[in-house]
């Protein structure tokens, strides 16, 4: 079940990029924080404790408890943004939500018993990551675990043999027979040698648009 | 390797310096392990093949390995010893423009050294400097 983690933030009252850099030179990060009971207000975070915060078991769906002018809010992190090179976090969405009504949340799925399936020569092939689910804020599980011991190849885990696992009251947000996890054959050494063998292989000069359609049409006339 | 298959013009502008950083991709979306590009480059189809052979080496029979770049740029010469002029020279290769940040391979199914030891050598097959990503939950 979701962790609630108090989260102290800042008020700020000016906005703009020039402001956002400043402040992420001063170690905050800017965000935004609307939703439930609330009126979208700007607000900057310590980056350090932004960062414990979203590294807890419960990971990026993280219950968090904010206290703006007074009030305390429950807010859930979305829609974080990130420096493609470095990864640190350049701007957070906080969103505010109210304990009873549910949210639309994705749940990590975590395999267990891989090691069985090794043993096979299959490989296992992940599909779905997470599975996005509506459950109330409180009821969000940290993750799902879901055993791919005894897997051959072929072999497929599909979204319904999760369902028995969600708490009660959550509803699936994705259809039930959408492939979670797949056993793939290893490729044969026969494969191995073709792919090799053709790996020189100089691609074709590729066709001109405009050539195809000239061609169909004196092929009509 | 990889080439497109239908273009709408033979030749094209050569592609100007790249600047900045990537726009897209630039997170392990579809595997566990990714390889991400720190530095500006085109990355021609036949470096690509040769990553792939080294990855695929490296993994042996096992893995699923992901190409997440594609290289649609045309890049024209002109030949050897030639006085300029006299129009464009033929198109002579396909690159990709990968700025920094771009996750270029993708790697599920291995554990996570032997997913490295792939990326690294990988990674000498390539124009960029790169960086070994793995997929995380809570992102950063």
């Amino acid at each position: 079940m979701s962790n609630q983690i108090d989260l102290p933030v800042e008020v700020r009252t000016e906005t703009g990029k020039g402001v956002a850099r400043r402040l992420r030179k001063s170690g905050r990060v800017p965000a935004i924080i609307y939703g439930y009971a609330i009126e979208p207000t700007p607000i900057s975070i310590d980056t350090l404790a932004l960062f414990h915060a979203l590294r807890t078991e419960a990971g990026a769906n993280v219950l968090l408890r904010i206290e703006i002018g007074g009030e305390t809010h429950l807010a859930v992190a979305r829609d974080r943004q990130f420096h493609p090179v470095r990864g640190e976090t350049l701007h957070v969405d906080l969103i505010a939500v109210d304990k009873d009504t549910p949210i639309a949340v994705e749940v990590p799925i975590h395999l267990v018993g891989e090691e069985e399936v090794a043993s096979d020569g299959g490989v296992v092939n992940q599909i779905l990551y997470t599975l996005p689910i509506q459950v109330r804020p409180t009821d969000v599980p940290n993750y799902l675990e879901l055993s791919i011991a005894g897997m051959g190849i072929g072999d497929v885990r599909r979204v319904e043999d999760l369902a028995s696992r969600l708490a009660e009251g959550a509803k699936l947000d994705i259809e039930a027979e959408r492939t979670v996890v797949t056993i793939n054959a290893p490729v044969s050494e026969a494969e191995m040698e073709a792919m090799e063998e053709g790996a020189g292989i100089e691609a074709e000069e590729p066709a001109l648009v405009g050539d195809e359609t000239d061609e169909v049409e004196q092929s009509d006339a | 390797m990889l080439a497109p298959k239908r273009v709408k013009h033979r030749k094209q502008h050569r592609p100007r310096p790249l600047k900045g950083l990537s726009k897209g991709h630039t997170q392990v979306y579809v595997g566990d392990y990714g390889l991400m590009a720190t530095t500006p480059g085109w990355i021609t189809s036949r470096q690509i093949e040769s990553a792939r052979i080294a990855i695929t080496r490296a993994v042996k029979r096992g893995g699923q390995l992901r190409i997440t770049i594609f290289p649609d740029r045309s890049i024209t010469k002109k030949p050897l010893e030639t006085r300029m002029g006299s129009g464009k020279g033929s198109p002579e290769e396909w690159v990709a423009a990968v700025r920094p940040g771009r996750v270029m391979f993708e790697l599920s199914g291995v554990s996570e050294d032997l997913a490295r030891e792939a990326m690294r050598k990988a990674s000498h097959k390539l124009p960029v400097q790169t960086k070994f990503v793995m997929r995380e939950e809570g992102g950063e």
